[in-house]
C-alpha cells in the first residue's frame, strides 16, 4: 500500500487512500430488506471549570474606578436622587465582590440577589437531538444485483436553531447482459437543507468584553437581545431608541455576547442543496485473461444560499439590516479506460499487465448578489430592497487533470508478489512547460508462511515492502501572477468609467514545481494460534521534496504571502495493530472477547529549507506573544515563548511586583504527539453484545489561550487563589507603589490592609531579594493576558501544556432478539443498542476543556492555538436494525 | 453485435475523454485576472489603494483611530483603561500593511512604465510624477508614525520576479528620506512647470484622476503645498534648519512657480461623487455610531472647552449637545474618575461629533492637503522668520478657510442617519467676532510664543479627527497644546507615546529589523520631535 497504491490514483493520494465500497447486493438469492433507524442527543460538555465565588469588578487596591470598599457602586433606581441599590462596576475583570445573596441592581434594570446564576456560557447553545432512517430493498438474481436504499436524516447542532435535514438515495446495480459482459451502475442523490450553520464563538472566547460573568444569565441575552418592537438591542440611555426604557444603561452588559445572540436568534441562513453523484462502470473480457473496463462517472452539486438578516434599528434611524443570495455550481467529470491482460505462465507463476487512462475535468461556478447599505423597507428580505445598488460577487473555477498509468505484477505460487507501477499525470494548475509529472512505484510481498514450515502457532505471516513516489500540486489559479481588474465607476460629470488594475496581497509563483512524496515502506502482518492473535506492524519514511505552501512574507517586500517551494520535509513513524480474541466463544452463544489495540508514532521534521533558512515560521500569536516554528533538523511545530529573565540563576522580578520577561526566546513545548492510538474492546454473550472505543493520546503541546484569558478575567477557580486569608493571601499594605507585609489592621500611616497579597520568588534588577507583595487580582490579570512583551506582562509558556488523555470515544451495548420472535414480525434478524459518544476522559491533563476542542481545520498549525470553536457536546442515543 | 457496440463503446469514451495540452494551457490562468495591464490602469489602482486611509474609513476611524491619536491629541473623549497608551497592534498593523500595499501598486507601475517604449514613457511622464506626489505624501505620513520604515529597497517583489528572499527591504533613516522627497519634489515641481500635454493624453488623464481631475495646476499646487508640509515639519531640525526656511521663502516669494493651496476651491482632496461606486464615505457612520460603549463619537473635554470659551462658530458644525444635556456642551475629561466618564456617555449628557456633518455625511471628502493647513503653516513660518504682519494674515485667513472648509462638508452632507437638528451654517460675522476674542486674538497674545500657541490651538481645532495624523505630528512637534494624561501604571508605557513601533509582522519576517531595534521604542521621539 501507500505510495504504490497511491501511484495509481496520483496527486489526490499524496497522504494515503480511502477506499470505500458501497454495498451491493451480492449474496443470498431473491429479495432481501434491510431497515436501521436510531436517535440521538447531544448536550453540551467540558466547559471551563467556573468560579462561582465573585462577580465583575475589583478591589480598591487593584484600580479606583469609583466603587466602595466592598467592590460597589450605587444606582439610584426610584428616581429619588437618591442612590439606594447596590450596582456593580462595568469591568471586563470579575475580581469583584464576593457573592452575599444581597439584593443588587443586574444589567437588565432588575433587583436580584446577588448570587451566582449557574446559567451561563453554555446556555447560549441548545441540548439537540438527531435521527437517522434508512431502508435498504436489494434483490439478486441469476445475472443481475440491484440495491436501492433511502435514508432520511434530521441533525440538530448544539447552535441555537442550527440543523441539517438530509434526503438520501442511492441506487447500485448489476447486471451481466452476456457472459464476457458487465455493467455496473451507482447512482447517489442527496438532498441537503441547511438551516442558520453555528455562527463562530470567537467574539465570546478570544476577546476579553465577550466573557460572561459569573453572576449574569444567559437567559438575560436571550430575552433582551432584542427589543419589544423586534430592533437589536439598544446600549446607553442616550443611544436613540423607539423604546428607550428598553435602553441598557446598568453596567454590566457584554454587546458581544448580545450580538451574537441577535445573530444567532434572529438572523437567518437557508441552504438548499442537491447533488448527484453516478458513475457507469462497463467491464468486458475479450478474451480470455484480456479484460477492458471503462468508466464514465459525475458529480454535480446545485447549491442555493440565502441569507436574510433582520433591520437592526428602526427606519426613522437609518438603514440597517441585509439580503443575500447565491447559486453555486459544482460540476465534476471523471473518465477512466484500462486494459489488463493476465496470463498464467506456468503452474506456479502468473502475471498481469494493466496500462490505462484517467481524466478529471472540475468546473465550478458561483454567482450571488445582496443588497448594499441596509434594506429599503424593513425586514423585505429581496436584492430588490437594497438601499445602495446592490453588490455581488463571481467566479469561475476551473480544472482539469490527466493521467497515463500502467502497472506490471507477477504471482509465484501465491506465496510471492511483486508489483510495479507507473504514472503520467497533467494538470492545469501548473504553468505551460512544467505541468506534467511521471512517478514509479515497485512493491512486494512475501507470505513467509506459506513458504517455510513454521512452529504450528504461527498460522499466517506476511512480509511486504514498497517504494513509491505521489506528486502534489498547487490550488486551482494559486500559481497563476495576475491582475486584478476593478472600476470605480464614473468619478465626475459627464465623465467615463474610471478602469484600474493592481496585484493582489497574495503573489503567485508561475514557476512553482511541483511537490514530491518518496515513500518507503516496510511492513509485517502475522496471525497466531489459528488466528486468535493477530500483530501488524508497518514503519514509513517519506521524504517530502519542494512541499508547496504559501508562506507569509514581510508586506514591506510588496505582498502578504507568496507561493513558494518552501523545501524538503521528512515524514517518518511506526505503526502497530494488535488483534487479540482472549476468550473465544465455541459456540455464537458463548462468551466471546475481541481486543484491537493500534498504536502510532509520527515524526515530522524539516531537512532543509529554501534560501538556506534554519527555520520556517508557521504562525505568531498575540504580539509576538509566542511562535510556532519548524528548525531544520528538530522535528516539526516548536512552541516557542518568552521565559522569566534570570539573574544568577535567580528569577528577576520587575519595579511592579511581576516577573520580567527574558527578551530571548525560549523553546516551551513541541506541537506534535508522542504516541497516538485506540484501544477497541468487543465482548458477545448469547444474544448480547458490548463494544468500547477508547482513543488516546500521549504528548504534543497546545496553547488554550482563550481558557489563560479566563483566568485573567478571574473566571477560573485557579484565579480564585490567594483571594483572602483562607485562601493564602498575604496581608500586606501599599507605601509608595510597593506592597508590605504586615500583620496589623491598618498601616503606619493608616494605610488600609490588604489580605490578597502574592510576593514573587526572586530577585531585583540589582540583585536585592524581592519584596514587593502585589495583590492577586493584578498577578492573574497580568500574567494571563495578551500581547507579548511589548504590550504586557503576559506568561504565555504557562499557557503551553502537553495534551495527554485518553478518552471514551464510544460504547454501545446491543441486544439481538432470538430469531423466533424476530420472525414474527418477518424479521430474519432484529438488533437494538443503546451507544453514547464522547462520553467521558480515563485521563486527561488540561481539564477545562475537550482534549480535541481545539481541532478547527485539517493544517495541523490551524489546531494548536484556538479554543473557538463551538463547545464540545456529548452524545448518547439509541439504534434499531432490522433485515427481512 | 454486442463485441462491435462494446468496441465502439470503449473507443468513444477514449475519443470524447483524452485531453489536449491547449485545454490545460487555457484552464491554467484565473479567467477574472488580466495578464497585462496599462500605466493608465495601473495608475489609478495605485491611487485608489489607499482610499480607505484617505476617506474616513471604517477601519481607519474605528480600529486605528479611535484607541490611538484621538486619545493621544484628546479630540475624543473615552473612559480611562488598563493599557491604553500602548497603541493596538491591529490599528498600527492596518495602516502599515495599508501602505505597503500602496507601495506595492506604485512599484508596480514603475515596472510598467519602464517597460514602455520611450515615446510612450515621455507622452505619459505625468502619471509618474503624480504618483509620486501622492506616495510622498503617504510615506510623510508613514515616517511621522513610525521613524526609519523601509522604502528604497521596499515593494520590490514583482519587480525581482517573485524572489521573496531577495526584497527583503533595509529600514532607511527617516531623514534620509525626508531629504530624497524634498529633492524629489523640488524636482518634480519644475517638471510639472514644463510639461504640455496632447489633447489625447490629457483626456485618459483626466479620466484616470479622479482625485484632481487631471488638472496639471492642481498637482503643482499639491506638490509644493506638500513640500511646506515637510520642510515645516524639520524646521527645528539643527542640521535641516537653514534649508527649511530657505525652501520656504523660495517657494511662497515665487507663486507662478511655485503654487500652492491658496483657498479652499484649490483644496486636494478625494471627493465622493456617486455613493455607487467604491469612492464613497459610507464606512464614516458604522465607524462612529458603533454603539456608546465604544467612546467612539464623544468630543474631549478640552476640544469643547476651548471652542465654547471663545464662542467658537464651528462649535454647533463640527460637535452636537448630547441628547439629554438640553443644550450644553459638555465634553468628557480624561482626567475624571471612571465612573464619571462613563456615566456622561452612558447617560447622553456628553457632546458628540456632528451626526449631520460628520456620522451622516456620506459625501464626507478624504482630505489630502486643504487651504487652512498651509496658512497655518505659513503663519508658523513668518511667526518664526520674524514677519508679525504676515503671520496675522495667515493665521486670520486659515481661521476663516477652516470655518468655510467645516460648512462646506455641512453643505454636503446627505444626513443619512435622519438626525432632526440640522446645524446652522457659521457665518462671516461669527468669525469676525471669534477673531477677536481673547482665547483667539493674535495682538493681545502679545509675545511670539504665545502666538505660536494660537497657531498651535487653531491647528488642533481644524484638524481634530478630521486630519488626525497631522494633528498628531505638531502636537508631539510643537509640544503645543499642552494636555494632561492619567498615568496608567499599570503598564511599561504610563503616558501617550512618543510614535508607533514596527507592526509584528514586519518584526519576525523582515531580518533587517535588528538594525533599528534598539530606537524602536514607543518613547523615543522622531528625528523632527526636537523640543
Amino acid at each position: 500500500m501507500g505510495a504504490s497504491a497511491a501511484a495509481l490514483y496520483g496527486s489526490e493520494a499524496v497522504n494515503g487512500v480511502l477506499l470505500i465500497t458501497t454495498k451491493s447486493g451480492k449474496g443470498k438469492k431473491g429479495l432481501g430488506v434491510d431497515f436501521s433507524a436510531s436517535y440521538n442527543a447531544d448536550r453540551v460538555a467540558y466547559l471551563p471549570r467556573y468560579q462561582n465565588v465573585r462577580g465583575p469588578g475589583y478591589p480598591l487596591n487593584y484600580n479606583n474606578g469609583g466603587q466602595d470598599a466592598n467592590g460597589f457602586i450605587s444606582y439610584d433606581t426610584n428616581g429619588d436622587g437618591v442612590k439606594e441599590t447596590r450596582g456593580l462596576l462595568g469591568a471586563t475583570v470579575n475580581f469583584g465582590p464576593k457573592f452575599d445573596g444581597q439584593p443588587i441592581t443586574s444589567w437588565d434594570g432588575v433587583i436580584r440577589p446577588y448570587s451566582p446564576s449557574n446559567n451561563s456560557y453554555g446556555n447560549l447553545f441548545q441540548n439537540t437531538s438527531s435521527s437517522n432512517i434508512n431502508l435498504a430493498v436489494s434483490k439478486v438474481s441469476d445475472n443481475s444485483n440491484v440495491r436501492f436504499s433511502f435514508t432520511r436524516q434530521d441533525n440538530g447542532m448544539i447552535s441555537y436553531g442550527a440543523k441539517n435535514t438530509k434526503n438520501i438515495a442511492n441506487l447500485n446495480a448489476s447486471f451481466n447482459p452476456h457472459k464476457r459482459l458487465k455493467m455496473d451502475l451507482m447512482v447517489n442523490f442527496i438532498n441537503q437543507y441547511t438551516h442558520n450553520r453555528p455562527f463562530m464563538v470567537d467574539r465570546m472566547i478570544n476577546n476579553f468584553t465577550g466573557m460572561m460573568d459569573r453572576f449574569e444569565s444567559a437567559d438575560w441575552y436571550n430575552t433582551r437581545y432584542q427589543t419589544s418592537l423586534g430592533y437589536r438591542f439598544v446600549n446607553g440611555a442616550g443611544t436613540q431608541s423607539l423604546t428607550p426604557n428598553e435602553n441598557i444603561r446598568y453596567n454590566g452588559f457584554k454587546a458581544d455576547i448580545a450580538d451574537y445572540v441577535w445573530n444567532v436568534r434572529k438572523n437567518e441562513s437557508d441552504e438548499y442543496s442537491n447533488r448527484v453523484i453516478a458513475s457507469i462502470t462497463q467491464h468486458w473480457d475479450i478474451v480470455s485473461g484480456l479484460n477492458l473496463r471503462g468508466r464514465i462517472a459525475t458529480d454535480l452539486t446545485s447549491e442555493r444560499i440565502e441569507n436574510k438578516n433582520y433591520s437592526a434599528v428602526p427606519l426613522a434611524f437609518g438603514y440597517s439590516g441585509g439580503f443575500g443570495m447565491s447559486n453555486n455550481l459544482y460540476n465534476s467529470v471523471y473518465g477512466d479506460l484500462l486494459l489488463t491482460y493476465s496470463k498464467k505462465l506456468n503452474e506456479d507463476m502468473s502475471f498481469s499487465v494493466l496500462g490505462g487512462y484517467t481524466a478529471n475535468s472540475a468546473l465550478n461556478t458561483t454567482l450571488s448578489r445582496g443588497t448594499n447599505g441596509g434594506l429599503s423597507t424593513e425586514n423585505f428580505f429581496d436584492v430588490a430592497a437594497s438601499v445602495n445598488v446592490a453588490g455581488g460577487g463571481q467566479s469561475r473555477n476551473r480544472f482539469i487533470r490527466d493521467a497515463y498509468l500502467g502497472t506490471v505484477n507477477f504471482d509465484y505460487k501465491n506465496i510471492v508478489f511483486v508489483e510495479g507501477t507507473i504514472r503520467r499525470d497533467r494538470t492545469s494548475t501548473l504553468a505551460k512547460g512544467s505541468n506534467t509529472f511521471v512517478y514509479p512505484s515497485v512493491n512486494a510481498s512475501f507470505v513467509f508462511s506459506d513458504a517455510f514450515r513454521l512452529p504450528s502457532f504461527f498460522s499466517f505471516g506476511k512480509l511486504r515492502a514498497s517504494y513509491g513516489v505521489v506528486g502534489n500540486y498547487p490550488g486551482i489559479y494559486a500559481a497563476n501572477v495576475a491582475y486584478n481588474q476593478g472600476t470605480l465607476g464614473v468619478q465626475q460629470t459627464g465623465g467615463s468609467s474610471v478602469l484600474f488594475t493592481n496585484l493582489g496581497a497574495t503573489y503567485g509563483n508561475d514557476l512553482i514545481r511541483p511537490e514530491q512524496k518518496r515513500e518507503i515502506e516496510f511492513g509485517i502482518n502475522t496471525k497466531f494460534f489459528n488466528n486468535r492473535l493477530g500483530l501488524d506492524i508497518s514503519y514509513y519514511n517519506a521524504q517530502i521534496v519542494d512541499q508547496i505552501l504559501p508562506l507569509s512574507i514581510a508586506s514591506s517586500t510588496g505582498a502578504r504571502a507568496i507561493l513558494a517551494n518552501i523545501g524538503t520535509l521528512r515524514n517518518q513513524g511506526l505503526e502497530i495493530a494488535l488483534n487479540a480474541t482472549p476468550i473465544r466463544g465455541k459456540s455464537a452463544t458463548d462468551l466471546n472477547w475481541d481486543i484491537t489495540l493500534n498504536l502510532a508514532k509520527n515524526v515530522n521534521k524539516v531537512e532543509k529549507l529554501a534560501n538556506n533558512s534554519t527555520e520556517l515560521l508557521h504562525a505568531d500569536y498575540d504580539g509576538n506573544a509566542a511562535q510556532l516554528r519548524s528548525v531544520v533538523g528538530q522535528p516539526m511545530g516548536d512552541i516557542y515563548a518568552y521565559g522569566i529573565l534570570q539573574k544568577d540563576g535567580k528569577n528577576v522580578v520587575g519595579p511592579s511586583g511581576l516577573y520580567q520577561l527574558d527578551p530571548a526566546w525560549k523553546k516551551v513545548g513541541n506541537a506534535m504527539p508522542k504516541i497516538v492510538g485506540g484501544f477497541i474492546n468487543s465482548f458477545n454473550y448469547k444474544n448480547f453484545s458490548l463494544e468500547a472505543v477508547v482513543d488516546f493520546r500521549i504528548g504534543g503541546s497546545i496553547m488554550p489561550t482563550g481558557i489563560n484569558w479566563m483566568t485573567s478575567r478571574g473566571l477560573t477557580e485557579q484565579s480564585l487563589t490567594n483571594m483572602d486569608a483562607e485562601r493564602g493571601g498575604l496581608r500586606y499594605y501599599v507605601d509608595n507603589g510597593k506592597g508590605i507585609p504586615t500583620t496589623g489592621t491598618a498601616g503606619p500611616a493608616g494605610q488600609p490592609v490588604y489580605n490578597d497579597g502574592m510576593l514573587m520568588d526572586g530577585v531585583l534588577a540589582n540583585g536585592e531579594k524581592n519584596t514587593n507583595i502585589i495583590s492577586q487580582a493584578v498577578y492573574y490579570n497580568s500574567t494571563y493576558n495578551w500581547g507579548g512583551p511589548q504590550y504586557s506582562s503576559s506568561r504565555y509558556e504557562l499557557y503551553v501544556v502537553d495534551n495527554t488523555y485518553a478518552k471514551m470515544r464510544e460504547l454501545s451495548f446491543g441486544y439481538t432478539l432470538p430469531s423466533s420472535i424476530a420472525s414474527k414480525i418477518g424479521a430474519q434478524s432484529l438488533t437494538l443498542s443503546v451507544f453514547g459518544r464522547n462520553l467521558f476522559f480515563f485521563y486527561r491533563t488540561i481539564k477545562d476543556l475537550d482534549a480535541e476542542q481545539t481541532n478547527a481545520g485539517t493544517r495541523w498549525t490551524d489546531n494548536v492555538n484556538n479554543a473557538g470553536n463551538n463547545p464540545s457536546f456529548r452524545t448518547t442515543g439509541v439504534m434499531l436494525r432490522a433485515s427481512f | 453485435m454486442k463485441k462491435i457496440s462494446s468496441i465502439l463503446l470503449a473507443g468513444l469514451l477514449l475519443f470524447a475523454m483524452s485531453c489536449k495540452e491547449s485545454e490545460f494551457i487555457e484552464a491554467y490562468p484565473d479567467p477574472s485576472k488580466l495578464a497585462t495591464s496599462t500605466i493608465e490602469k495601473q495608475f489609478t489602482g495605485f491611487l485608489q489603494s489607499n482610499r480607505d486611509y484617505v476617506l474616513p474609513g471604517y477601519r481607519l476611524y474605528f480600529v486605528t483611530l479611535r484607541t490611538t491619536i484621538n486619545h493621544y491629541v484628546q479630540t475624543t473623549g473615552w473612559v480611562n483603561g488598563e493599557g491604553q497608551y500602548v497603541p493596538g497592534s491591529s490599528g498600527v498593523e492596518d495602516v502599515w500593511f495599508n501602505y505597503y500595499g500602496t507601495l506595492a501598486q506604485y512599484r508596480e507601475l514603475q515596472k510598467i512604465y519602464a517597460q514602455r517604449p520611450a515615446e510612450e514613457q515621455k507622452e505619459k511622464k505625468i502619471f509618474m510624477l503624480a504618483a509620486t506626489v501622492y506616495l510622498y505624501d503617504y510615506t510623510q505620513k508613514l515616517i511621522d508614525l513610525h521613524g526609519a520604515i523601509p522604502f528604497k529597497e521596499a515593494g520590490l517583489l514583482s519587480a525581482n520576479g517573485g524572489d521573496y528572499a531577495g526584497s527583503l527591504p533595509k529600514f532607511d533613516s527617516p531623514q534620509e528620506l525626508y531629504t530624497m522627497m524634498l529633492d524629489d519634489l523640488k524636482s518634480i515641481a519644475t517638471e510639472l512647470n514644463g510639461i504640455t500635454l496632447t489633447a489625447g493624453y490629457q483626456k485618459s488623464f483626466t479620466i484616470q484622476d479622479f482625485v484632481n481631475y487631471g488638472d496639471i495646476n492642481a498637482w503643482k499646487r499639491y506638490a509644493n503645498s506638500l513640500r511646506l508640509r515637510m520642510l515645516n515639519r524639520v524646521s527645528d531640525v539643527e542640521s535641516l534648519k537653514a534649508r527649511a526656511n530657505s525652501e520656504i521663502a523660495e517657494i511662497l516669494g515665487a507663486a507662478t512657480t511655485y503654487p500652492i493651496v491658496e483657498t479652499n476651491a484649490q483644496n486636494i482632496q478625494m471627493n465622493v461623487f456617486d455613493l455607487n461606486t467604491p469612492i464613497n464615505s459610507t464606512g464614516l457612520r458604522s465607524a462612529l455610531e458603533s454603539g456608546a460603549t465604544w467612546y467612539i463619537n464623544f468630543a474631549g473635554k478640552k476640544i469643547i472647552d476651548h471652542m465654547k470659551a471663545n464662542s467658537d462658530p464651528r462649535l454647533p458644525v463640527i460637535f452636537q449637545p448630547g441628547n439629554n444635556a438640553k443644550g450644553e456642551y459638555i465634553g468628557i475629561d480624561p482626567m475624571a474618575n471612571t465612573n464619571v466618564q462613563t456615566a456622561l456617555a452612558n447617560d447622553g449628557m456628553a457632546a458628540v461629533y456632528n451626526r449631520v456633518t460628520f456620522s451622516g455625511n456620506n459625501f464626507f471628502p478624504g482630505v489630502l492637503i486643504n487651504a487652512a493647513q498651509v496658512n497655518l503653516i505659513k503663519a508658523e513660518y513668518y511667526l518664526r522668520t520674524g514677519n508679525d504682519a504676515k503671520a496675522q494674515t495667515a493665521y486670520e485667513t486659515a481661521i476663516e478657510q477652516s470655518v468655510t472648509f467645516y460648512n462646506k462638508i455641512l453643505s454636503q452632507s446627505n444626513n443619512i442617519v435622519g438626525e432632526k437638528n440640522i446645524p446652522v451654517p457659521a457665518t462671516a460675522a461669527q468669525i469676525t467676532a471669534y477673531i477677536a476674542k481673547d482665547g483667539v486674538n493674535w495682538t493681545k497674545a502679545g509675545t511670539a510664543a504665545n502666538k505660536l500657541a494660537l497657531i498651535a490651538d487653531q491647528k488642533w481645532l481644524h484638524y481634530n479627527i478630521t486630519q488626525a495624523f497631522e494633528n498628531w505630528s505638531d502636537v508631539r512637534r510643537l509640544d503645543m497644546p499642552k494636555f494632561s494624561f492619567v498615568p496608567d501604571n499599570s503598564n511599561n508605557q504610563t503616558l501617550p507615546p512618543s510614535r508607533w513601533t514596527i507592526p509584528d509582522n514586519e518584526i519576525t519576517y523582515n531580518s533587517n529589523y535588528s538594525a533599528i531595534k534598539d530606537q524602536d521604542k514607543l518613547t523615543n521621539k522622531i528625528f523632527w520631535d526636537v523640543k
